[in-house]
């Protein structure tokens, strides 16, 4: 396994021009956790998860994995220490499984070596989390777009880093893969990468993730255990739509006030 | 991995060779041309015939269908979009209006007309992509680009006919070299081009793995070690390098930059250093097979090979648009 790393944010703000989108954003992602971040559509959900990787630069404040401001770190060993799953899923579909997955060693190479036994050993370790060995030979192109996420996600294993960000996921999955997904993620979490990810379902995020951190208009409401966080109160006020609570099976469900019965 | 595709075009390439040097207005035996190489008889005929025209006529083709081969490649992987090349692009018109310029203004002759070509090179590949931008929003990106390409060409086109006409006569030698003639070509060019090509082939070499995560989208290249930027730039620049040393030589030749890709693409997928090796050979061979063709086709009157790559590129190109456009893998 990776060495572990916390992911911390002190009081980072960011906005486009004069616009701030994100203000006086601090909190901390552990390792051996799951951290789901929810909030609607423009939010600053995604924004949070660039600037964690790295892709956005910010205002203001830190960002740090282990005791290192991110800024301070080349692409290469960024990518060592924190992958980001992407909502970018184009890749060529005449490539094999197998060489997209080894893509996630790029960080780990230098530009001239041929893989090493390391780079083997990931990539296989890789293929069997996401549970793909069996579809390695098969080319992208043919792959449903469940087995595509599953594949991308090895990549994203295969890089090895102490933390793992996720951007939406399980959007356009059938609910099997969904599960699938962020069941993965979990096993993750629980061998000691500091996983985050930004989910759209509140009942999921309650299921698979440690904590829960609420959005609403770049900044954070509320951070904790779901069933403290996502409470009628909190989804009246950043969602303006009151529901009923519903605790089941280990997981939150909400259902609309209008529809209750 | 095909490890056939490793050999089969080097073979397909000597047999070119050996074709192009014993085919022409008179045919050389094979031995004729072994002898010519190991025991050079400067009062034999046929050994002169060989060694100071075939033998360079041949080197150039090598040398200018490797790289823009190789060039096309390189376009065609940064930009994910399978209809730009050198030509394309308007980096061949551009390069070609400097060197005109250079021997115009400067006086420039043979390999002195490097920086100028990869000065228009590099100017008109930026015009192309600021054009291509300010399309943004409408049409296809795709199409956009070429579009922005052609327009960009067609103004560098009318600038070298405007300079040729100012001054026709000392112009006698450059008409042949505009219309891509192998056979007019300045011999002392070829000799300086040939390192810059190879250091320009060893970049690419080097940053293959690179580019090859491009295609996954910047954002999650970046996040997967790469230096977006850097390595767009870099191989940008590398493409424009070898493009413009095969123009230097031979003139603007289409077609090897843009069709050479979809070969390699159709054989070996675009990830590795396979591609990159199948354009390398793969676009000496098809220009020493267009260079043949070209002296054959009308014998005893010889064409220029840029002649010849025009029309074939032209057709191409068209069946690239209406047909490659409407699949969804570039």
């Amino acid at each position: 396994m990776p060495n572990a790393a916390r992911i911390e944010f002190d009081r980072v703000a960011f906005g486009f021009g004069r616009l701030p989108i994100l203000e006086g954003l601090s909190f901390t992602a552990e390792p051996g956790e799951f951290l789901a971040i929810v909030g609607p559509n423009g939010c600053g959900k995604s924004t949070t998860l660039k600037l964690m990787a790295g892709l956005l630069q910010p205002m203001s404040g830190a960002i740090r994995v282990g005791e290192q401001d991110i800024a301070s770190l080349s692409r290469k060993a960024l990518a060592r220490q924190i992958a980001l799953l992407t909502q970018q899923s184009f890749a060529p579909p005449n490539m094999s499984v197998y060489d997209l997955v080894a893509m996630g060693r790029f960080a780990h190479q230098n530009l001239l070596a041929r893989r090493s036994r390391e780079d083997e050993a990931q990539i296989a370790g890789a293929l069997l989390a996401m549970q793909v060995q069996s579809l390695q030979q098969r080319r992208v192109g043919e792959l449903s777009g469940g087995q595509l996420q599953r594949a991308r996600m090895a990549m994203t294993l295969a890089q090895d880093s102490a933390v793992l960000l996720l951007d939406e996921p399980t959007t356009f999955l059938d609910l099997r893969y969904q599960y699938s997904i962020l069941e993965r993620a979990q096993e993750q979490a629980r061998a000691g990468r500091t996983v985050v990810a930004v989910l759209h379902d509140f009942t999921q995020a309650s299921l698979f993730a440690d904590r829960v951190a609420v959005m609403h208009e770049g900044r954070m409401v509320q951070i904790g255990k779901p069933a403290d966080v996502l409470t009628e109160d909190v989804i009246a006020e950043v969602f303006g739509v009151r529901t009923r609570a519903v605790l089941a099976h280990g997981a939150v469900f909400h259902v609309p006030e209008s529809q209750a019965r | 991995m095909k490890a056939w595709l490793i050999p089969a075009p080097l073979v397909v390439l000597l047999v070119l060779s050996a074709l192009h040097l014993t085919l022409g207005a008179a045919s050389i035996d094979l031995g004729v041309i072994l002898a010519a190489f190991t025991a050079y008889d400067p009062t034999n005929y046929a050994h002169v015939v060989v060694i100071f025209q075939r033998l360079t006529r041949l080197a150039v083709a090598l040398y200018a269908g490797a790289a823009l081969g190789v060039s096309g490649l390189l376009l065609q992987k940064i930009m994910q979009n399978g209809l730009v090349s050198p030509g394309t692009l308007g980096i061949n018109a551009g390069a070609t209006t400097f060197v005109v310029l250079g021997v115009f203004l400067l006086g420039l002759s043979g390999p002195g007309l490097f920086l100028p070509a990869l000065l228009g090179g590099i100017i008109s590949v930026m015009l192309t992509l600021l054009v291509s931008r300010l399309l943004t929003g409408q049409g296809d990106p795709k199409l956009n680009l070429v579009l922005a390409g052609s327009m960009i060409g067609a103004l560098f086109s009318a600038l070298t006919t405007f300079v040729l006409s100012m001054d026709p006569d000392s112009f006698g030698n450059i008409i042949g070299w505009i219309v891509g003639d192998i056979g007019n070509f300045d011999y002392q060019a070829l000799a300086p081009m040939a390192p810059i090509g190879l250091l320009a082939l060893i970049a690419a070499a080097v940053m293959s793995r690179a580019v090859d995560i491009l295609v996954l989208g910047d954002e999650q290249a970046a996040v997967m070690g790469v230096n977006v930027r850097l390595v767009y730039g870099g191989t940008l620049l590398v493409a424009i390098v070898l493009a413009v040393s095969a123009v230097t030589v031979v003139g603007p030749i289409g077609f090897v930059g843009l069709v050479m890709p979809h070969i390699a693409r159709i054989l070996v997928g675009e990830i590795g250093r396979l591609p990159l090796w199948l354009c390398l050979v793969g676009g000496a061979a098809l220009l020493t097979g267009a260079d043949i063709l070209a002296r054959l086709l009308m014998a005893p009157r010889v064409l220029n090979v840029g002649t010849v790559m025009g029309f074939a590129g032209g057709l191409v190109f068209l069946a690239l648009v209406i047909f490659g456009t409407r699949r969804s893998e570039r």
